[in-house]
């Protein structure tokens, strides 16, 4: 088993589950945290699918798979902090939200993008909300090239077809600036 | 929701990113401002698409408006198109409220002119709740304030043909300058002025009751607010904010000065009884009576006009953030481009209701040189970049001068009047609007040749659908 150090090692004792991404890397989780990967969930609810079994995570990259298990672990611990005392919930939400933050503050827009895509494909609510958040605000007031880089999408529209376009939604423009 | 990948897997526009759901881009595209998600749809053929779905304007008008504006549209337009289940042209529509830019004035007309109707008033109260308009009090000829209670239907088969109800009278006691707001289906109503002179400061809790045989009701009683109460005052503003609390500015006191104090009122969820603060801030609008209190976003209360100290008419703007920790009345300074009439803005005993869109419409209302107007302006703070920035920090003026619109009225020709009321119905596509005080041309009811108006008239926003 490969171990670049970006592999946490689990914690020795509990179950585990091994997950291998597009390289071939395999990590090896801890079962509650592999569950908060749905696609993972439903990979073992088959019936007959023993845990020691390898779950193949074909369109997950390795450095994306890393960062994962690394929130999802620690989402796991916060969610075991907060119970029904206010006061715990409130620091535990601040610090999940501190732990959001510092992910997606050190993230390219490439990095950005291939988590969601991981995220996406193994089904994980609460990251994928907060990854949308993340490209909102970088895309937010920003300029249709701008726009057009982040995604990698190539302008498409006819000379006529841009002026129409951009005609039709002058209205929300109106009293701005361009950028 | 449902995953469905989409269908341009094949297609070479695009990093994979953009072969994630629809899903997830909508939740992305809700997070943006408007010229946010129109510069998306500037990208390319597929993202324009994406970005001009009905179902995702649906999403953006009812995060903008509000949920129940979006549910009563869907309601009224279900039964136009009746049989056809037909989407909403979201995109359209929330484009058509955004540009707003006439109105259409419908006057109302009475099946039957045997029936009793409302007398002439001013300086009444007016709301919209279940479904009914509500009418209470006011002042009319002579000076003398009224203590009548009147509802009228205008719910779904409503035509355009009112039928007025008198339901009540003598409780609450006769007054005018009163206010009335609606906070969740209750009415509450506070002070006012009598024609004795006394000002009050009760507050009233009214309800509607609809019987299968006994037919429409409405209960007043007064509200247990405890020790603590604003001091007593006529021609004052009020707001509800939010379905929770009620928020009082001004108007004119037991000495027949006016005042500019801050109070809000706080009701337990029963409406049974009530607790009043003040609150105190500074700097703070200057004392004034006749002017305007509107709620919008939920949170922010904006405050328009009135007659100050010096007996001068005001146009300043202020607003206030109920959600912030620190509450403080800001001035938002504004400058108005030029206009060949030389319209003024100051404006006392108006009316403003927020409209569809989040916006305030003022109507009506008296200027400087003691005119009656009959005017429409669109009031519209969020085009200031951020309220909460000190004024001497603003230095845009097209931003300031896009905060006034003024609507073009087409249709039925009402008199120019002040001291009117005017409330909308739950799409707030449509504002009511009766009485108030106007010019007699003919004969004048008193020496200063003022007339109490009886109309009741809709007006109707535009949008070319």
């Amino acid at each position: 088993m490969a171990n670049n150090g970006e592999n946490p090692s689990p914690d020795v004792g509990g179950k585990t589950v091994k997950l291998k991404a597009d390289d071939g890397e395999i990590f090896e989780v801890e079962e509650a945290v592999a569950m908060e990967l749905q696609t993972v969930k439903s990979f073992f609810d088959d019936d007959g699918v023993s845990y020691d079994t390898v779950v193949p995570l074909l369109n997950v990259s390795s450095t994306a798979l890393a960062k994962v298990i690394q929130y999802c672990r620690r989402a796991v611990e916060l969610r075991a902090k907060s119970g029904d005392d206010e006061g715990a919930n409130e620091k535990a939400r601040e610090e999940r939200e501190g732990l959001e933050a510092e992910l997606v503050r050190e993230e390219s827009d490439e990095g950005i993008k291939e988590l969601i895509l991981a995220a996406n494909y193994l089904n994980i609510k609460d990251m994928l909300s907060f990854l949308c958040r993340a490209v909102g605000d970088r895309i937010k007031n920003k300029s249709v090239e701008y726009v057009r880089r982040f995604f990698v999408l190539e302008n498409d529209f006819s000379p006529e077809e841009e002026e129409r376009t951009r005609n039709e939604v002058a209205w929300a423009f109106e009293g701005v600036d361009a950028d | 929701m449902a995953e469905t990948s989409s269908s341009s897997r094949s297609s070479s526009n695009g990093s994979p990113m953009t072969n994630i759901t629809q899903d997830h881009l909508f939740a992305i595209l809700l997070l943006l401002p408007i010229d946010s998600i129109l510069s998306f749809a500037m990208t390319c053929k597929r993202f324009r698409a994406l970005a001009s779905s009905d179902a995702l304007w649906e999403s953006i008008s009812r995060r903008d408006w509000g949920p129940n504006s979006v549910d009563a549209l869907k309601k009224s337009s279900n039964l136009l198109f009746q049989h056809q289940q037909q989407q909403l042209p979201w995109m359209r529509l929330y484009k058509h409220v955004s540009q707003l830019d006439s109105v259409s004035l419908h006057k109302l007309t009475y099946p039957d002119t045997h029936l009793a109707l409302p007398r002439p008033r001013a300086s009444h109260s007016l709301n919209f709740v279940s479904d009914y308009l509500v009418l209470f009090g006011g002042g009319c000829e002579g000076g003398r304030h009224l203590d009548d209670t009147w509802v009228a239907y205008i719910g779904k088969d409503f035509q355009k043909i009112l039928n007025w109800q008198k339901v009540n009278s003598g409780i609450p006691s006769g007054r005018f300058g009163h206010t009335c707001v609606v906070i969740c289906d209750f009415l509450v109503l506070f002070g006012g002025i009598n024609d004795n002179g006394s000002r009050q400061n009760d507050t009233w809790v009214g309800q509607l009751t609809c019987h299968e045989t006994l037919g429409i009701s409405l209960s007043w009683r007064l509200l247990d607010v405890g020790s603590v109460a604003p001091p007593a005052r006529g021609a004052h503003a009020a707001c509800s904010i939010d379905n929770r609390l009620m928020l009082v500015h001004g108007g004119i006191g037991l000495n027949g000065l006016r005042m500019g104090d801050t109070w809000v009122l706080e009701l337990t969820e029963n409406f049974c009884s009530g607790e009043w603060r003040e609150i105190l801030t500074c700097p703070s609008p200057a004392a004034r009576s006749g002017h305007s209190l509107t709620c919008i976003e939920g949170t922010k209360i904006v405050l328009f006009g009135g007659r100050g100290l010096g007996y001068e008419v005001l146009n300043d703007v202020w607003v206030l953030d109920i959600s912030e920790s620190y509450l403080n009345w800001v001035q938002i300074l504004y400058e108005l481009p030029n206009i060949p009439e030389g319209v003024s803005l100051p404006r006392v005993g108006h009316s403003a209701t927020v409209i569809l869109g989040g916006r305030v419409l003022i109507y009506g209302g008296e200027d400087s040189q003691r005119h009656k107007r009959d005017d429409f302006w669109v009031l519209d703070i969020s085009a200031n970049p951020s309220i909460t920035v000190q004024p001497s920090t603003l230095n845009s003026a097209r931003l300031l001068a896009k905060m006034w619109k003024r609507l073009k009225a087409i249709g039925h020709k009402p008199k120019c009047r002040s001291f009117h009321r005017a409330c909308t119905d739950d799409s707030g596509r449509y504002l009511y609007v009766f009485g108030g005080m106007v010019d007699c041309l003919v004969q004048p009811a008193e020496s200063t040749g003022l007339g109490f108006d009886g109309e009741l008239f809709l007006v109707e926003l535009l949008l070319q659908l």
